[in-house]
């Protein structure tokens, strides 16, 4: 999954991007709120993360402007202000979440993942297709009884591909919500990263192909498994 | 607790009665005085009529024509039924002849009679209470006079002064019930808008501080004190708006360091290979932030508590702000700024050293911080009001800003992104100058230029 972080302390912003990415989520992170705005408008995150006071543009500007235009992306507010009337009003300006400076890392990593889930339609943390299991919120991965271990980014193309089991995922989309700015589009490491990905989810030569290439068009796993 | 409509109904109602029965009594006594003086005047006809009666009979005894004289006056018909009555005696006291209608009753006598009638009051027998006029009637020929009384009723007066008075308690006691229903209902009209503006303080809180008292329709005696409320209201409201703003911009000023330190100590206790020097030299950074705000506002609060703490010693002004600019003089070159001191020789004042140190400093790290690259900043310590000047362009600011310059914690900035500074600097200037009786200032001319001045106490 894909996450846009726009935070202006740069002491704050650097952990909680390295938080993160290390629970396997591809991240932007900017401090400035009219450059936010433009990559909110230019990637489709599954959860974007916003400070209330921003420089360039204010957080709850960004917020009605992402609304306006039609993007349901969970979006939760970071920020200082923790009385009741700043919550009541970044809810109602449509935030899905309102999570008050200081917070435990743990509970903002809780939050992202449950915002991420709702973005699509789901409240178990449990993705199961025939004998594999992915836990999202233990992060772990088991098939056919057995634990797999995977680096955070396999991890989240599995989570992804999983989260959009039965459609044909393209490596544009995979390359949108798995990896950040930073990954230049002309690369192969979305092929390099699928055939990591199968390998590492064969447990044995019975195992049963999960993921399977549609030519041209990218990567499926079927809703029958 | 009193009640201002109780205490006018207390004085208001009793006074209303009291006026109603003197009003009554005026009335009803003088009725009495006119019924008095017609019965008088009755009575003075009727002893009149008498006494010619008695001349017809004396001319009658000594051969005249003119009769009949008593027996015609007796015979009229007044006497045959009970109101006027008639009496004739002689100086022995001899009864010689009395009206029908008085029987075998005497009419009472005065004791001594003059030829000049005397009027007085007298019972019946029957008691019937009655007015009198007796008087002497001289009779010609050596014979001694006669006396005679003639008398009419009261009983008619009586009763119709009766009902006068009955009249007049029923009236007097309607006109206490309505003047009494007028009342109430005038003093709960014209307490209302009392009673609007004490509802309306009832239902006011902290939420509500918007609100004002309408002043439309609001009576002169109240309007001074509603406008004063209103004024207070407005103070209260600024004053909670400041208070609001403080806590938001204390809750960004503390909560922001405090969340990077914890999360960098987090990420780097959950991912310890993924942790550098430079996250500990970051939290060291943000621990060091942290205790600088609330250092300030210790320092804030100390000297709103403890303004009596102050010393007094002779200062000379100049090397003063001479030590200040020495000690901004590196920022000022890298922001390439440049000082223009105008120190008068040698001005001394009596006052803190290390007060106005710290207001001096304040003032100098301001004007170094928001300065445009490239501008001069004016400082002018002089012996005249103000003694200290500190001027320098601020292109940021408006009109608006300048009042809140002084509110802690306050940042034109609103996003206050910039994490070396906490908006306490101006405020602290400000607390000091007040410990220690100096009026702080600030101006912002139509250059653009803000001109920050200190003022003596006065």
């Amino acid at each position: 999954m894909r996450i846009l972080l726009v935070e202006d302390s740069a002491p704050l912003r650097k952990p909680v991007v390295k938080a993160l990415r290390a629970s396997g989520y591809a991240v932007d992170a900017t401090g400035d709120g009219a450059e936010g705005w433009l990559m909110a408008q230019d990637h489709d995150y599954d959860v974007i993360i916003l400070d209330i006071m921003l420089p360039g543009m204010d957080g709850r500007e960004i917020l009605r402007r992402i609304r306006a235009a039609g993007n349901e992306t969970p979006v939760l507010f970071l920020t200082a202000k923790d009385a009741i009337e700043d919550r009541v009003a970044g809810l109602r300006l449509g935030a899905d979440d309102y999570l008050t400076k200081s917070f435990a890392i743990e509970e903002l990593l809780a939050r992202v993942e449950v915002l991420g889930r709702r973005k699509y339609a789901r409240r178990s943390p449990l993705l199961v297709v025939g004998d594999l299991e992915l836990d999202q919120a233990a992060k772990s991965v088991r098939r056919g009884g057995r634990d797999i271990n995977l680096t955070p980014q396999l991890f989240a193309l599995l989570e992804y591909l999983l989260l959009r089991k039965g459609q044909v995922v393209s490596r544009t989309e995979i390359e949108e919500h798995i990896y950040d700015e930073m990954v230049s589009p002309m690369s192969n490491v979305v092929d390099t990263a699928v055939c990591a990905l199968r390998r590492a989810i064969t447990i044995s030569d019975q195992s049963t192909p999960i993921i399977h290439t549609r030519r041209g068009m990218g990567y499926v796993i079927p809703e029958s498994r | 607790m009193k009640s201002i409509r109780f205490q006018l109904l207390g004085w208001l109602l009793p006074g209303f009665v009291v006026v109603c029965v003197v009003a009554i009594m005026g009335v009803y006594f003088s009725a009495k005085q006119a019924n008095d003086a017609d019965l008088d005047a009755r009575l003075g006809r009727f002893a009149g009529s008498a006494r010619l009666a008695l001349r017809n009979q004396a001319n009658a005894g000594t051969g005249g024509a003119r009769t009949p004289g008593l027996r015609a006056f007796l015979a009229k018909e007044d006497f045959q039924s009970p109101g006027q009555y008639f009496e004739l005696w002689t100086s022995d006291g001899v009864l010689e002849r009395r009206s029908p209608n008085l029987g075998n009753a005497d009419l009472p006598r005065p004791p001594e009679l003059a030829r000049d009638a005397i009027r007085y009051d007298g019972t019946l027998e029957n008691g019937e209470q009655v007015r009198l006029s007796a008087m002497q009637y001289p009779q010609g020929g050596g014979s001694p006079p006669l006396a005679f009384a003639v008398a009419l009723s009261r009983s008619e007066g009586e009763a119709r002064l009766s009902r006068l008075l009955t009249d007049l308690v029923i009236g007097g006691v309607v006109c206490c019930a309505v003047l009494c229903l007028l009342l109430v209902l005038a003093l709960r009209f014209a307490l209302r808008p009392l009673a609007r503006v004490g509802e309306q303080a009832v239902a006011m809180g902290a939420a509500s501080l918007h609100e004002r008292f309408a002043m439309e329709a609001m009576p002169l005696e109240i309007a001074p004190i509603v406008t004063r409320l209103n004024d207070l209201m407005a103070r209260l409201e600024q004053g909670f708006e400041r208070e609001r703003r403080f806590s938001g911009y204390l809750a960004h000023e503390l909560r922001t360091p405090l969340a990077a330190i914890r999360a960098t100590s987090e990420v780097a206790a959950k991912w310890p290979d993924q942790s550098s020097p430079e996250d500990f030299h970051e939290i060291a950074q943000a621990a060091a932030r942290l205790q600088h705000t609330v250092d300030s506002l210790l320092v804030l609060s100390r000297l709103e508590t403890a303004s009596s703490d102050v010393t007094s010693e002779t200062v000379v002004l100049g090397p003063l702000v001479e030590e200040c600019v020495a000690l901004h003089m590196e920022r000022a070159k890298q922001h390439d700024l440049r000082f223009d001191l105008r120190l008068d020789s040698s001005p001394t004042l009596e006052t803190d050293p290390c007060l106005l140190r710290i207001i001096i400093t304040n003032l100098i790290a301001n004007a170094t911080e928001y300065a445009p690259p490239g501008s001069e900043i004016v400082i002018a310590a002089t012996g005249d009001d103000p003694f200290l000047r500190v001027g320098n362009l601020a292109p940021d600011l408006t009109p608006e800003d300048i009042p809140r310059l002084f509110d802690r914690l306050w940042r034109k900035d609103t996003t206050r992104t910039d994490a070396t500074h906490a908006g306490l600097g101006l405020s602290i200037a400000n607390s000091c100058a007040v410990a220690r009786g100096f009026t702080l200032t600030a101006k912002l001319d139509d250059g653009g230029v803000l001109q920050m001045s200190l003022h003596r106490e006065k």
